[in-house]
């Protein structure tokens, strides 16, 4: 696989997708409307045709911002928003993508606690094996903004990976290779602290690396086990 | 006709019986398991609530414990023996979990919100983990102790449906040897009232492709398949359908683009024509514009040649759970030789040019299409065949 472009804002206060319609972006998260600007912001930057794109999106707690809405509707008269319920849903984003983008193509959501990025590698790896010329993974998690949830270093974070099949050397970040799983510790030392407890945190340090170029293992994950990659130059 | 993976073992818990043997007796009886809904709400409607009390998970898994929690360990354990005989064939890390919900434990956090309000702390013991999909996962590895690829599919009503796009790839691929796949899903506050909002929500018993059909009921329960590289079974997954529909988060291409696209893209991996398949699980909602959208699709690629059956009026929509759920009644069709009365859907809407089963037919069939459609326009198609 080669790695192609890829996008991360952690600082970004207002993401702007152009290609979400107006009616659309109004009513969206704060996470979709992140995982759409950093989505398609990589997939043009790669060159890639973001109609016919497979696509896979990672989110391990979903749309936090639109569950806490419903829940004060709940206890508030019980009337629900049907816009906040249809929004609700893990792949809200790749919905919205595939509207924006007119995109007919397979997309995913994965939701897999601190392994989603991982499992997302590996989601795309296996399309591209089978079928896919492209692949954009789009990952995300919004803060907890749960009264009695505490989630001090969750702050939200998106970010996006674009996977081609070939791309001629030199015309890519490098190349990702999923080894296996690994018991050893993530590569957590890179991840600030306000994204600690962010579970797609573990992909900062993975386009940290690529970004360096930098060739070498990685591994992705919790505290505990993860899963190793392994960067290789184009 | 490619040759696929074997499905050496399914079990299935939902509104029909908490049992496999009991959800097949009541299909094959033409039973509904729609009664009046558990949960307290504010209008009229029914649900397919599993009536049995579920047992707790083992003490190990307290922390863990909730309806969902419940419902899984249920499915997991009517499946130990031929669970163990797959780690004992195949090693653990050959075995991979690919699982799918919608809802999640999110009936959790409802009762834990609504109890911070009134009393200004969440009740002891809650843990916001326990509604997150990843829960799944926990719970299988705690009982069956795969150390392969693992994880959850979240696409609303197609999630493990999905699921078995995923088995397929990771079995071609060579990850694995062996893939339990699956979905559950319960009843939550959330999900019944925001459909109602979307006002879908019938008040009585769903009328699937009826000419008269006014919504859909809601239901909770679910599933688990094990897929593995060889093996014995009656049936075999042959081809996974995956598109998108790019026009409406709620409402469906009105002429079923993607649909028609899923179903042929199925097909297609299956090695199989239109003119092959004898029999489709459709996704058959009850709601006009569900209903009307695959029925058009259904229509375009096979006329009226194929008998179409919908199970919601069974066990309700089961959201998250019901692509597995209705890929273990596709593979019943198979293994037991009949097919299931489409309950409710008489009047049929005869603009929709189907041929429904209007009464249970004993009828063997080699070749099933199972249809699950989602919020966002998620379509998969998942094609099965008898083992040759």
């Amino acid at each position: 696989m080669a790695l192609v472009e890829g996008q991360c804002d952690p600082t970004a206060q207002e993401p702007v997708c152009a290609l979400l319609p107006a009616r659309l972006a109004r009513r969206a998260s704060l996470l979709t409307r992140m995982l759409l600007a950093v989505g398609i912001q990589a997939g043009t930057s790669a060159g890639v045709d973001v109609s016919s794109v497979s696509t896979v999106f990672g989110t391990a707690r979903g749309e936090v911002e639109m569950l806490v809405a419903l829940l004060e509707m709940l206890t508030d008269d019980g009337q629900l928003s049907p816009a906040r319920f249809h929004n609700s849903v893990y792949n809200t984003a790749s919905g919205h993508f595939s509207i924006a983008a007119v995109n007919h193509c397979f997309s995913t959501t994965l939701a897999v606690g601190h392994d989603t990025v991982a499992l997302a590698l590996i989601e795309a790896a296996c399309l591209l094996r089978e079928r896919a010329e492209a692949v954009l993974i789009v990952v995300g998690d919004d803060a907890v903004n749960i009264p009695f949830v505490r989630r001090a270093g969750a702050q939200p974070l998106a970010a996006a990976i674009c996977l081609t099949r070939d791309r001629p050397a030199g015309q890519s970040f490098g190349t990702l290779a999923v080894v296996g799983r690994c018991q050893a510790p993530a590569s957590r030392a890179e991840i600030p602290t306000q994204f600690a407890d962010n579970p797609i945190a573990p992909v900062l340090p993975l386009l940290s690396a690529l970004q360096r170029r930098s060739a070498g293992e990685i591994a992705l994950g919790g505290d505990d086990a993860g899963w190793l990659v392994e960067i290789g130059q184009s | 006709m490619h040759e696929g993976f074997p499905i050496t073992a399914y079990s299935a818990s939902n509104g029909l019986g908490a049992t496999t043997r009991d959800v097949i007796q009541a299909l094959r009886r033409g039973e509904s398991g729609l009664r009046a809904c558990p949960i307290p709400v504010p209008f009229e409607t029914v649900c397919g609530a599993i009536a049995d009390e579920l047992a707790p998970p083992p003490p190990a898994l307290a922390a863990e414990d909730s309806r969902q929690t419940r419902i899984l360990c249920g499915l997991l354990r009517q499946l130990e023996a031929p669970l163990l005989a797959a780690q004992r064939r195949w090693g653990a890390d050959r075995i991979g979990v690919a699982l799918g919900t919608s809802t999640g434990g999110i009936a959790e956090t409802e009762r834990a919100f609504s109890e911070f309000k009134r009393e200004g702390r969440a009740p002891e013991g809650y843990q916001f983990s326990r509604q997150l999909p990843d829960a799944l996962l926990r719970i299988v590895r705690a009982l069956a102790p795969f150390s392969g690829p693992g994880v959850v599919v979240s696409t609303a009503c197609s999630s493990s449906a999905k699921v078995f796009g995923v088995a397929r790839r990771w079995l071609s691929a060579g990850l694995c040897d062996a893939v339990l796949v699956g979905g559950v899903d319960t009843l939550c506050q959330i999900t019944l009232r925001g459909f109602h909002s979307l006002e879908l929500v019938a008040p009585q018993p769903c009328r699937p492709f009826a000419r008269d059909r006014n919504g859909l009921n809601l239901g909770e329960g679910g599933a688990l398949l094990l897929l593995e590289r060889e093996g014995t079974g009656s049936a075999r997954l042959l081809g996974v359908g995956e598109t998108s529909d790019a026009f409406h988060m709620t409402a469906p291409h009105p002429e079923g683009l993607g649909a028609i696209a899923a179903m042929e893209a199925a097909m297609r991996e299956a090695g199989l024509s239109a003119g092959d398949i004898e029999h489709i699980n459709a996704h058959g909602t009850g709601t006009s514009l569900n209903d009307a959208a695959e029925g058009k699709a259904i229509a375009h690629v096979f006329g009226d040649r194929v008998p179409v059956v919908s199970t919601k009026g069974y066990t309700g929509h089961l959201l998250g759970a019901a692509g597995a759920t209705e890929a273990v009644f596709s593979i019943a069709s198979i293994e037991h030789g009949f097919l299931p009365v489409s309950l409710g859907s008489v009047p049929a809407d005869s603009d929709l040019g189907l041929q429904l089963v209007q009464e249970t037919l004993e009828r063997r069939v080699k070749t099933v299409l199972s249809n699950s459609f989602a919020f966002g326009g998620n379509n998969v198609c998942v094609a099965f065949g008898a083992a040759s």
